[in-house]
Parts: structure tokens; C-alpha cells; sequence
């Protein structure tokens, strides 16, 4: 089956038109994108969400919002309330958490129940949890 | 020794190779070479400036996130484009249910229709706010199917779109003729194509 040669000019006049008219980039966000590079996940285990829909965090009130992540055998359970992370790391032992933005990175102290804390986390934020064996990142999550 | 204009001719996946050895130069060729198409599907979506910004800014994070997972390099400007539409349109309903989201690369938006910006956001009457509007008014295979057909140079073959769906080669033909007929009807979209008077 081939494409056809009608739909064909048509996206591709369609598209033309689509650049000619689309602005550059702002300066500052392809600033920023080259130092995205600066974030990069190489080796560690990405950990997913279960939350739905799918990715999004689970408003549980006007002001608080969950979301699990996993990466088996751990599961991370935080949420959010006006800027302070609470979170739970299961199962034990419990290894370290770091919460990193844009600006730092953070090493968060875990109790013996596995529950973490941390005040004032700017959007975007994820975890990054380091065990004997692995290393795992969540994705992005844009508060 | 290797110069500017090694990267610059550099294949996609000779770029994604060296960035992921942690190339700044690499990486920054990379991006150069690719944020237009995250961008074009951004637009596409939204006309507000503040969702497009952080659409795109967290689009390039999530290509970091990812850079290693993606298998088929030569295919990044695709599966830029369906990210990038994909965070635009999470945002935007973020944005109207006032909560916070992430949205991995996989996750598609069934069910959604993608913010539309209100008229005073909308700079101007031109191409890329005709098609956008043209966009929202589709469902959302559809939406993501032109988006990559718009997005990619050269277009997309059968082969790649049924892989990037799932669904069966068979699937592809009919429901690109539908779209794309869908896209083509709507009347703005078709004076967008007229030849302007001299």
C-alpha cells in the first residue's frame, strides 16, 4: 500500500506553511534546553507511576496531590501539600532518598517506617533512591 | 580532533550515542537539531504562552529522562513530536483542573481534548493557530496521527505508524485517509492552502 499522492502534497504544503509561519524558539527555553543535558538518566531504573490518569498526580483534596511511583520491589508513595513532600518507601530495608529540582539535590533522612519529609519543594521535582543493587529515578513531576 | 561540523552532520543516532556518554556537545547538537519539531507540536496544541514554555522546557527534560531507553534514535524526531503534544495537552488540562501532573512518555491523553487558548492569547490568525484549532476539533488519534504526519521530514511510513499505534498495518491506510480527508474539509484550513492574491 502506498501513501496518497493527493494527502501527500497536501500535508506537505500543509506543513511548509506551518514553518514559514511558526516563530524561533525563545533564547531562553533552548537555553535551557541545552543544559537539560545537565539532567540526564543514563543507568538507573526510571520508575513509573500508577496514578490516574495515567502519569498525572491524584488530587486528593483543593490543596493535596499523591502520586506511587515503581520500580519493583520498591514503591514510593508521596504527596504534596503546599510545597512539603511527605513520602513512604516500601519495602525495607530503607535506602536513602534524595529529592532533586532544578536548582539542588537533597538527601531527605527515612525513618525506620520508611516515611521521609521535606518543606519547600519547587516544581519540578523527582526522587532519586539509591539501594545496595540499583539506583532509581522517577520521572518529572511539574507541581 | 573533532570539530563543530562533525556534529553538525553527525547521524541521530551517533549524537544519541555520544550525548549519553555525557558529549555536551553532543547533546547540545542534538537538541539543536530537534527542539524545532518539539516546538511545532507544542504550538500546535496551545496558543498560551505559559503552557508552551513549560510544555517545552519539561519536553526537553523528559528527553534527558529518557535518552537512554530510546532504541531507534533515527525516529527521536517522532517520538519528540507525540511527546511534546502530549505534554502540551497534559498541561493544559492541569491547567484547568488546577492540579499537578506528570505525563510519561507512553501515556496518551484518551479522552482529552487539548486546551484551546482563549482568543486573546492568540497573537495572531496564522498557520499554525488555523491548524491548531483545526486539530482540536478531531479525536485524538487523529490528532496524534497528523501531528506526526505534519511533524516529520520525511513523513512517516505505514510501517512506522503502525508500529507507533500498535495496530495493524492494515489499520494505517483508512484512518490516514480519514484524517488527513477530516484536516482537508475543514474550510479554514483549505484557504490556508488557496493561493494568495499578488
Amino acid at each position: 500500500m502506498t501513501d496518497t499522492p493527493a494527502d501527500d502534497d497536501f500535508l506537505r504544503r500543509l506543513a511548509a506553511a506551518l514553518d514559514d509561519d511558526l516563530d524561533d524558539v525563545p533564547h531562553h527555553l533552548l537555553a535551557f534546553a541545552h543544559r537539560a543535558g545537565e539532567w540526564m538518566v543514563v543507568d538507573d531504573v526510571l520508575a513509573t507511576m500508577d496514578t490516574a490518569p495515567v502519569g498525572a498526580m491524584r488530587a486528593l483534596d483543593d490543596e493535596q496531590r499523591s502520586t506511587t511511583f515503581a520500580a519493583p520491589p520498591y514503591t514510593i508513595t508521596v504527596s504534596l501539600r503546599a510545597g512539603t513532600l511527605v513520602g513512604e518507601l516500601s519495602p525495607p530495608p530503607h535506602p536513602g532518598v534524595a529529592v532533586e529540582t532544578l536548582q539542588a539535590v537533597t538527601e531527605v533522612d527515612v525513618d525506620e517506617r520508611g516515611r521521609f519529609r521535606l518543606p519547600a519543594v519547587e516544581s519540578p521535582f523527582r526522587l532519586r533512591v539509591r539501594t545496595d543493587d540499583v539506583r532509581i529515578t522517577t520521572p518529572w513531576v511539574i507541581g | 580532533m573533532r570539530g563543530d561540523d562533525d556534529l553538525a552532520s553527525a547521524s541521530l543516532t551517533r549524537l544519541v550515542a555520544l550525548a549519553l556518554e555525557h558529549d555536551e556537545a553532543a547533546w547540545s547538537a542534538l537538541v539543536d537539531r530537534v527542539h524545532r519539531v518539539a516546538w511545532k507540536a507544542i504550538n500546535l496544541v496551545t496558543g498560551d504562552p505559559d503552557i508552551r514554555d513549560d510544555a517545552f522546557a519539561s519536553t526537553m527534560l523528559r528527553l534527558a529522562e529518557h535518552l537512554g531507553a530510546i532504541r531507534e534514535p533515527e525516529k527521536l524526531p517522532g517520538w519528540l513530536a507525540v511527546t511534546a503534544s502530549r505534554e502540551a495537552i497534559a498541561l493544559s488540562i492541569a491547567d484547568r483542573r488546577r492540579v499537578s501532573r506528570t505525563i510519561p512518555f507512553d501515556d496518551p491523553v484518551d479522552g482529552e481534548s487539548p486546551d484551546e487558548a482563549p482568543d486573546h492569547l492568540v497573537e495572531r490568525r496564522d498557520a499554525v493557530s488555523i491548524v491548531r484549532r483545526a486539530l482540536a476539533t478531531l479525536d485524538s488519534t487523529c490528532r496524534e496521527l497528523l501531528t506526526l504526519l505534519l511533524l516529520t521530514d520525511p513523513p512517516l511510513r505505514y510501517a512506522e505508524i503502525s508500529d507507533h499505534f500498535g495496530r495493524p498495518h492494515g489499520w494505517v491506510g483508512p484512518t490516514r485517509e480519514r484524517c488527513v480527508d477530516k484536516l482537508r474539509r475543514n474550510p479554514t484550513v483549505a484557504s490556508l492552502l488557496e493561493p494568495r492574491p499578488a
